[in-house]
């Protein structure tokens, strides 16, 4: 029999003590794991969402000029030359390495018409991934374009313009049918009207010219600069740009999700290991007789605090390897109240099971160095009142 | 100088602000092989002799030397080795450890012992054996009557063959028929050279040993 039996056989033997302490432990430890992994499949939904909302990488003409402003949108390229943007050049944006991070490419052309004797500016979009990139688009009258011939008129537009769904417009001699009004966007969108990309291209005779291309890349997982660069690598004559006010807004946001769940998991430690202190403490108490007789009969200080170290190693280890289940099945449980889409799947997450039994461990015995400490140094004439 | 000796040696316990002495300049010698009863009425300050004796304790002045060790020289360690090589207690109520077998309970003084890793349960084995138990070496503290649980207490004592044998009131929780083989067994234990002091209120029992001090309010008053 050595120090580790003596451990062992208390831990197998106070079945009852010992499923309290690996329990109280275990729930802290799968408290963190659990609120870790749905912090990080939430902070991907969010990313996700976020990603989507708006362009993160504007495509324009490779010009001198200055682009004018627009949110990025430049209307001087088209007009002062130089080589322009085609369409191919928006399909070609898929054929990049990291593709499968492009989630909306929205080529467009913009334009000037006259309408009833005011100059206003004609967008060619393509209506669905207009859309989904702008997700704060709402049609405020009417209903979306449902035709080529269909426009959307942004709301000072139509105010100026004295226009209303179902009414028709003369763009460069093109009869195009009013389809709807957007609502109050607070952007230039609201002097605008947007028309459908090929038939803007045709009526304006711009072959398949187009001005800009924006882009919502999902950047969760990949650096913005790397997508610019492969952007740039497939279209030599165009000149990619990071939208770095939306990316680092991004960042931020993904940010404070980590360092709140990282927060909550060492407050969970925190609370984890006073359970451990306390019940250590206890422990040593209800053990004093124990203690005094092993010290009676040879035991070093050494010794005693080494059978207390052994026994909250066993305990943390294994409400370690308990917690990290817990926390990573619970997940299964908990997500689908959080979010929409959460992959159910328990994945072995090799990382986490290591970092959540360490974390375990070191909260353990950390948290009984004391108790042992204080134990190992009773005097053994105070445990044993009766001698 | 005798095998134990004690030097004019006085311990005083603090009670708040008052200090009383337990024990009062009490010099004495006991030999090698003896068997010796301490006895006196509780609060006597028999116990406190003993803790001293045991190195469970130092003494306030005087000195306490065993087999030439002066124990109050010895730190905390060394006086836990001191114990372990050179003592075997067994308590009024017994202290075996519950969670362990009557046969892990009385290796337990081997646990701490350099180089008994191989032969410890062998040894564990002869000591319950010696004192009746060979066949209940499974059992659990709790699953033992009392003069069973006192057996496993002195097989424990012992197990590391020490010199001498240090056994507070072995009786008092005991029947007088179970009481009688405990004080059989250390008479047996003493003839096989063990030196034993035996702390006891019971002229009776005092009776088995060689030889009897006395002790009241801290002083020897017969020896």
């Amino acid at each position: 029999m050595k120090l580790i039996d003596i451990a062992v056989n208390n831990l197998r033997r106070k079945k009852g003590r010992t499923f309290f302490l690996v329990s109280g432990l275990a729930l802290g430890i799968g408290a963190a794991v659990a609120l870790t992994s749905v912090g990080d499949a939430m902070n991907r939904e969010v990313m996700h969402t976020l990603d989507e909302f708006g362009a993160n990488i504007l495509v324009l003409p490779a010009t001198e000029d200055l682009p004018l402003s627009y949110g990025g949108m430049t209307v001087s390229a088209v007009n002062t030359g130089g080589r322009s943007l085609t369409i191919e050049d928006a399909r070609r944006i898929k054929t990049i390495k990291n593709s499968e991070n492009v989630s909306t490419v929205a080529p467009k052309l913009l334009v000037v018409s006259e309408v009833k004797g005011t100059k206003v500016m004609v967008a060619g979009v393509e209506f669905p991934s207009e859309f989904k990139l702008k997700k704060w688009w709402r049609v405020s009258s009417g209903m979306k374009p449902g035709g080529v011939s269909e426009v959307l008129v942004g709301k000072d537009a139509a105010a100026k313009l004295g226009i209303a769904p179902g009414d028709t417009v003369k763009l460069n001699g093109g009869t195009f049918r009013v389809s709807g009004v957007l609502g109050d966007t607070g952007s230039q969108d609201d002097a605008l009207i947007f028309a459908d990309l090929a038939t803007v291209q045709t009526q304006f005779r711009k072959g398949n010219a187009i001005s800009l291309i924006e882009l919502a890349a999902l950047c969760g997982g990949c650096p913005i600069e790397d997508m610019v660069d492969q952007v740039n690598g497939v279209l030599p004559g165009a000149r990619a740009v990071a939208v770095k006010e939306t990316v680092e807004l991004k960042m931020q946001a993904m940010h404070y999700f980590h360092r709140f769940s990282l927060g909550i998991s060492l407050l969970l430690l925190i609370v984890a290991g006073m359970i451990i202190f306390f019940a250590m403490t206890a422990s040593v108490k209800e053990r004093v007789q124990e203690i005094g007789l092993f010290r009676a009969i040879g035991f070093r200080t050494g010794h005693i605090i080494q059978v207390l170290l052994i026994e909250a190693f066993f305990v943390s280890l294994l409400a370690g390897i308990v917690g990290y289940v817990l926390g990573s099945l619970s997940p299964r449980f908990i997500a689908p109240y959080l979010m929409s889409a959460y992959n159910l799947k328990f994945v072995f997450d090799p990382v986490m099971a290591v970092s959540a039994v360490a974390a375990s461990v070191v909260v353990g015995l950390l948290a009984s160095i004391y108790p042992a400490v204080r134990a190992g140094r009773l005097d053994p004439i105070e445990a044993l009142r009766t001698l | 100088m005798a095998f134990i000796d004690l030097n004019n040696v006085t311990k005083k316990f603090h009670a708040g602000e008052e200090e009383y002495p337990a024990v009062r300049c009490v010099s004495l010698g006991i030999e090698s092989g003896e068997f010796v009863a301490v006895m006196g009425p509780s609060g006597s300050g028999k116990s406190t002799l003993l803790s001293l004796v045991g190195g469970l304790s130092h003494a306030t002045s005087g000195i306490v030397s065993v087999d030439g060790i002066d124990l109050g020289a010895l730190g905390p360690n060394k006086l836990s080795d001191f114990r372990r090589e050179y003592l075997g207690f067994v308590f009024q109520s017994f202290y075996l450890v519950p969670y362990l077998t009557a046969l892990e309970n009385v290796m337990l003084p081997l646990t701490v012992q350099p180089g008994m890793n191989g032969t410890a349960g062998a040894a564990a084995q002869d000591a319950l054996r010696k004192v009746g138990l060979a066949a209940k070496t499974r059992r659990f503290p709790s699953q033992l009557s009392g003069g069973e649980q006192e057996r496993v207490a002195i097989a424990r004592a012992i197990v590391n063959r020490p010199p001498v044998i240090l056994a507070d009131e072995p009786t008092g929780n005991l029947d007088t028929k179970t009481g009688d083989q405990v004080l059989d067994m250390l008479q047996d234990l003493n003839r096989e050279g063990h030196t034993i002091v035996m702390v006891t209120h019971n002229g009776e029992n005092a009776k088995r040993a060689g030889r009897t001090i006395e002790i009241r309010d801290g002083q020897v008053v017969s020896n």
